[in-house]
């Protein structure tokens, strides 16, 4: 019989299923909050949508410790550059500092940014685990996403309502 | 002033920098230089005179790309205000690459702003004989026009001057409305203008 895989020293995982879809009047973004360490539930009420900025959140999946540091430091430099531009920041703009950090270390994160600017309106991205990130409609991250996956295909239209949407 | 004036670090009893005010009469003492703003985008230009025959036309140019949206035109010492140019241009190509953005011409003459001022500051260095005019164009700030002097100012213009004949220039600049003409309109009694300063 196998041993079921237990890690002593495991580090605090999110076993995530997060979701950001552009609807008719934004964006809506939606986390579990589970926060894991191998199988023993470590925080059963964590918030995993994170402030970058007054328009912008991202969400997290991965490695806590890296992704709650990482986002931090995110927040801080679209903070900067913001203060500096003198308006609002482009929500691309706070993905690519996000990639930036991720991929300077290669760290062990992924993420989802959401968010509105007055130049392109609500986007979604998804900052991959290897640092790549792509725009689109409907983005879903974690382990727990693919479940996700086929209701969304099926259910998923563009321009829905609020109450649609959720 | 006597020894007030012999290095960048000593202001003089009035709060004036002389070295500051000499790197400006580098300029003053240049070619004239004009860039201004019209209705539908910048008009950068050059007095550049061709001292000698043995020179290649269009050689030891003034006006120069910095990025994608961003051109500039130096006025002063030409090798001071190139050291400019190649810090303006890993300034912009930096910001784009960090924020995915073009970098607003606002944002650039202030950083640019700040490393001349940067130089005014130590006796290991001097000020820049040069001031950089730049144009340039962003999205969602539209056309602008900054000047960048040795001192380290940076301001926004609707048009500005330097060099041997700005008064001159100055004075046509102020009666005709430039902001309304095309850039296609502007040209020629830009070209005028500039040949009018040469007297």
């Amino acid at each position: 019989m196998a041993e079921p895989e237990f890690d002593p020293y495991g580090t605090n995982m999110t076993g995530t299923t997060i979701l950001a879809m552009v609807y008719q009047d934004g964006v809506m973004c939606v986390a579990d909050t589970r926060t894991s360490t191998g199988t023993f539930v470590a925080n059963r009420a964590s918030d995993k949508i994170d402030y970058i900025s007054d328009y912008i959140v991202g969400m997290r999946t991965g490695v806590s410790s890296v992704t709650q540091n990482s986002i931090r430091e995110a927040a801080y430099e679209v903070e900067v550059h913001a203060t500096e531009l003198g308006r609002l920041p482009h929500v691309k703009t706070a993905v690519k500092i996000l990639h930036d950090i991720l991929y300077k270390d290669k760290l062990s994160g992924a993420f989802l940014v959401a968010g509105w600017d007055p130049y392109k309106g609500p986007q979604v991205f998804n900052v991959m685990l290897g640092g790549a990130s792509v725009e689109s409609k409907v983005v879903f991250a974690g382990s727990g996403s693919g479940f996700m996956m086929g209701y969304i295909d099926d259910h998923y239209r563009e321009g829905m309502t609020f109450a649609e949407a959720r | 002033g006597t020894m007030y004036d012999l290095s960048a670090t000593t202001f003089s009893p009035e709060g004036k920098i002389f070295q500051i005010e000499y790197a400006q009469k580098a300029i003053d003492n240049s070619e004239t230089v004009v860039g201004v703003r019209c209705k539908d985008g910048i008009l950068l230009g050059s007095d550049k005179l061709l001292f000698s025959k043995l020179l290649v036309p269009g050689t030891n140019r003034r006006i120069y790309n910095i990025d994608y949206s961003v051109g500039a035109v130096l006025a002063g010492k030409v090798p001071d205000g190139r050291a400019l140019v190649s810090h303006c241009r890993k300034e912009a190509t930096k910001y784009n690459y960090s924020f995915d953005i073009p970098i607003a011409g606002r944002i650039l003459s202030e950083r640019l702003g700040l490393f001349v001022n940067a130089h005014t500051l130590y006796g290991s260095v001097r000020p820049f004989g040069a001031s950089v005019i730049l144009a340039s164009h962003c999205p969602e700030e539209g056309y602008q026009l900054h000047m960048v002097e040795p001192s380290g100012q940076a301001m926004g213009y609707f048009s500005c001057t330097a060099g041997k004949g700005k008064q001159v220039v100055k004075a046509e600049l102020e009666k005709k409305a430039f902001r309304e003409l095309t850039c296609r309109e502007a040209l020629v009694p830009l070209i005028k203008m500039l040949i009018l300063s040469h007297e």
